[in-house]
């Protein structure tokens, strides 16, 4: 595992480290289909998500990144390797971790407010209650006046909005996010990316977040995972040294090191 | 907007040439009366019918009957195929257990087995439905068996991640994700019904749109038989706009996705 720069410039260090462990992989891989069409895509990747963190995991395209998070929600079996998630042996789809997937995946028949609210309706909470809860989440990604529309009638940027609410109703601890923007267009994505920094700010819970777009990984993340290779493994694990709660994403840009370190980051991509 | 109200104008002038032919030909004695009565003969047979009735029964009663035997097998096949479609699509073993019947029986032409359904039920009511119950059956399980396959697996999967236990998910996602195939599957069925309703009153029984067209044939009373297609065509479009308006209402975003 190389750092790549990331780490030589490490100063303002998050203090995450301490935090709770609450997914750890452990020497994974993960192969598709039997036979013939036997395919790894995950060799030996160990990786762990604290508490408060926002870990960014950037790579090529099918390198193994949404395999990963499939791990992580659940939706997968590792073929070896351990994938621990809040304390259980065994990944399994669950309330407390919450996925956004890239194509927002709503339910079609139901409203965003009813989207919102499916969450909670599964697990119980009364019909008040939901709604409210629902609402509030609703409203904190911006789509208040759209409440009672059909997922149909969204713009795909409202839709992403909708499906980041859905998943933030329900309260979960670890929140997986697979490019959730990557289809939209920059100005869209980086309102978004500003509004998911915020809800994140005053939340901090755990996010898992892959990209492609290595701004978007500098200015979000804590720690920056660059996943590469193929079987992908990780290639690189750091503190993103650019991570900062008191500065806007603007002012991050305008850093002087901002530049460079993008630089190092696009390198060992390229390289991984 | 404006190519579709240009469409409405043709289906009118196609319906408005098919009458003109029609009248032409009988005014002009092109063809035997006997076999193809005038427009007003037709009209005359339906004012006769509706004022009188046909053979003892008032018309209401006639198209009421037929109705009522399509819409009790109509019920009775959406309570059991769709909740077998779903737990068919949902799990292979169901599917191995009910599919051999159904790709069995579905090619069999329907009054093949109509006699043994007359056989075992009697000639009363019961094996009519019933006959219009299988009609309607297969469509309808089929479609709703295409439609779970056709759900995107991490639909399924995102709704489990929110809580659903796996009964849930099914009543919560899998059934409300079929509804547009399950509308389809309506629309099909009611056509496959419809279709064998004359065959169901061909036997033993004394009143129904079927019957009046069949008893109206042996007595070459050719414009009752016109009357009995005619309304027999007309309900079967008046279903299916139903069936699409309950469609477009009920699952507004099909096709939209
Ligand atoms: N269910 C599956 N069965 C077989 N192969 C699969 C399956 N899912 C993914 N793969 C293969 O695994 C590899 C990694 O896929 P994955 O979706 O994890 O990549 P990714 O890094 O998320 O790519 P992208 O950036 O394009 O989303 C690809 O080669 C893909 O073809
Ligand atoms: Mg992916």
């Amino acid at each position: 595992m190389r750092a790549i720069g990331l780490t030589e410039s490490y100063d303002a260090s998050p203090s995450t480290e301490d935090g709770e462990r609450l997914v750890s992989i452990e020497e994974v891989s993960l192969v598709y289909g039997r036979g013939k069409k036997e395919k790894e895509v995950l060799r030996n990747v160990s990786l762990e998500l604290r508490e408060r963190e926002f870990v960014c995991v950037l790579g090529a395209s099918g390198c193994g990144k949404t395999s990963l998070l499939r791990l992580i929600a659940g939706y997968e079996q590792p073929s070896s390797g351990r994938v621990r998630v809040l304390g259980r042996e065994k990944a399994e789809p669950r309330p407390e971790v919450g996925v956004v997937f890239q194509h927002a995946n709503l339910f079609p028949w139901l409203s965003i407010r009813r989207n919102a609210e499916f969450g909670l309706r599964m697990q119980g909470v009364g019909r008040a209650e939901r709604r409210e809860r629902a609402e509030e989440a609703v409203r904190r990604v911006g789509l208040g006046d759209a409440e009672d529309k059909l997922p149909f009638e969204l713009s795909g940027g409202m839709k992403q909005r909708a499906a980041i609410a859905r998943t933030l109703a329900a309260s979960p601890r670890i929140i997986l996010m697979d490019e959730p923007f990557g289809a939209l267009d920059a100005i869209t994505r980086e309102n978004l990316q500003q509004q998911l920094r915020r809800l994140w700010l005053a939340s901090r819970q755990a996010i898992f977040f892959i990209t492609h777009d290595v701004d978007e990984a500098l200015l979000l993340a804590t720690r920056v995972v660059v996943l590469g290779g193929s079987p992908g493994s990780v290639a690189v694990d750091a503190p993103n040294p650019l991570y900062s709660e008191e500065e806007s994403t603007a002012e991050l840009r305008k850093r002087q090191e901002y530049g460079k370190l993008r630089e190092q980051l696009v390198e060992s991509l390229k390289h991984a | 907007m404006r190519i579709r109200s240009w469409n409405g104008w043709l289906s009118l002038l196609s319906v408005f040439l098919l009458l003109s032919l029609w009248w032409l030909s009988t005014a002009l004695n092109w063809v035997n009366p006997l076999f193809v009565p005038s427009p007003q003969k037709v009209w005359g047979a339906f004012v006769d019918i509706c004022r009188e009735g046909y053979k003892g029964s008032p018309l209401a009663s006639h198209i009421g009957e037929s109705l009522k035997r399509l819409a009790l097998a109509f019920f009775l096949a959406i309570v059991t195929a769709i909740p077998l479609g779903l737990a068919s699509g949902y799990s292979p073993k169901v599917r191995a257990l009910i599919d051999p019947l159904i790709e069995f029986y579905r090619p069999l032409p329907p009054l093949a087995y109509y006699t043994l359904l007359v056989l075992w039920l009697g000639i009363g009511d019961a094996s009519k439905i019933a006959l219009l119950f299988l009609a309607a059956f297969a469509p309808l399980y089929i479609a709703v068996v295409a439609g779970v396959a056709r759900i995107p697996r991490d639909r399924i999967l995102a709704a489990r991640s929110l809580g659903a236990s796996r009964g849930k998910a099914f009543l919560y996602v899998i059934f409300p994700s079929c509804l547009p195939d399950i509308f389809t599957g309506i629309r099909t069925a009611m056509g496959m019904t419809y279709t064998t309703l004359v065959a169901a009153e061909m036997v033993a029984a004394v009143s129904g749109m079927g019957w009046m067209v069949l008893d109206a044939s042996k007595f070459l009373r050719s414009d009752v038989i016109f009357v009995g297609i005619l309304l027999m065509g007309l309900i079967a479009v008046l279903l299916d706009l139903l069936v699409r308006w309950l469609a477009k209402t009920q699952v507004p975003w099909n096709g939209k996705e």
